[in-house]
């Protein structure tokens, strides 16, 4: 039996202080995963029925937007069709309601395609490059704006003024409606100007290296016609009113 | 003796570790994940060195602190490189964990009988 050294002092204190520094990083490293296991998604499964609960809430809500923006309509067309004063007032406020965003709009126009990589980030990647980011998107409704967009959407939610884009973790919310990739932002205006100007700004032609280097999705069409649907959010002045 | 030194160090280890725990970013903790893998691979190493009588103390030390600490290093060196670098380690160190599990099932056996 070799025993060299086995009952030494020195190696039964180098013994005991490294099997103490194994436990200290045992229980050290143990502790937080277990930790994160557990109390996190716990936390999540009430917060996912929560969302669940709530997005279902929004769906029958936007819905009766919808019928009831129907049964308004009717009753314009019947008011319409009493004197020609209404009708000309009707006529106005349909101008106004697709000038404000609350009609469908249609016409010539350009599609901007997000989309998060394929490929999944080795370990030296950041994986923040593989993703598009609410930021992206933001950016990409101010260039559409800067070049002469009259309407634009993401996906099926209208944007106005008023649209908040917001992370919301892996999704991104949109007028708190919740999007995941592909995104695909629609913009009504001159196609050929659009696509030029977007094509050649910065922002977009990092997108584009973000492309080539980390093969997220990110294209750019003209379209002789697109559609971009009706708001949902009725901009309620709650806490405005006319500076006289 | 030395299993007495070794269970009373690992024992006061831990509660030191559960009483003041430092956060290990999670960047690190892969690194700390594959030190301790390579130490259990010693461990089981010493045990069936033990178990068939050709334990050396100054082989067991110097692999545990050594494959620890290369473990680790190699592992953050290949995330550098851009190499899964630390896969090297897990494979040799889980599968020589598995022969000297085998080995030291073997020896018991056979001291049974």
């Amino acid at each position: 039996m070799i025993t060299r050294g086995r009952n030494g002092g020195l190696f039964l204190t180098a013994l005991f202080i490294i099997a103490a520094g194994f436990g200290y990083l045992l229980a050290v490293q143990f502790e937080p995963t277990v930790n994160k296991a557990y109390v996190v998604s716990a936390q999540n499964v009430e917060l996912v029925e929560i969302m669940k609960g709530l997005e279902k809430e929004n769906d029958s809500a936007a819905q009766r937007i919808v019928d009831l923006r129907g049964q308004l309509g009717e009753l314009e067309s019947k008011g319409a069709a009493t004197s020609d004063e209404v009708r000309v007032l009707t006529q106005q406020l349909g101008e106004l309601r697709a000038k404000a965003g609350l009609a469908e709009a249609t016409g010539p126009g350009v599609i901007v395609t997000l989309s998060d990589s394929s490929r999944t980030p080795t370990l030296s990647d950041d994986p923040n490059y593989f993703v598009i980011h609410d930021g992206y998107l933001r950016s990409v409704v101010n260039l559409m704006r800067r070049y002469g967009a009259t309407a634009i959407a993401i996906n099926d939610q209208r944007v106005l003024g008023n649209t908040p884009i917001v992370c919301a973790g892996p999704i991104i919310l949109v007028n708190s409606s919740r999007m995941s990739p592909p995104y695909v932002i629609t913009a009504l205006g001159n196609p050929e100007m659009l696509a030029d100007s977007i094509s050649q700004d910065v922002f977009f032609r990092v997108l584009e290296v973000y492309r080539d280097r980390f093969e997220i999705t990110c294209s750019l069409e003209t379209k002789t016609s697109v559609t971009v649907p009706a708001s949902l959010n009725n901009a309620a002045f709650k806490y405005a009113a006319g500076a006289k | 003796m030395v299993g007495f030194v070794t269970v009373c160090g690992l024992v006061l280890g831990i509660i030191i570790g559960i009483l003041r725990p430092v956060h290990i970013p999670a960047v690190y903790s892969k690194y700390v994940g594959l030190a301790l893998l390579a130490g259990m691979d010693s461990i089981l190493g010493g045990i069936k060195g033990y178990l068939k009588d050709s334990f050396d103390a100054t082989v067991f030390l110097s692999g545990f602190l050594i494959n620890s600490l290369v473990a680790a290093l190699l592992g953050y060196l290949g995330d550098q490189l851009g190499i899964d670098l630390y896969l090297a380690a897990v494979v040799v160190f889980g599968s020589r964990m598995y022969q000297n599990i085998a080995i030291i099932r073997r020896v018991l056996l056979k001291k049974e009988a």
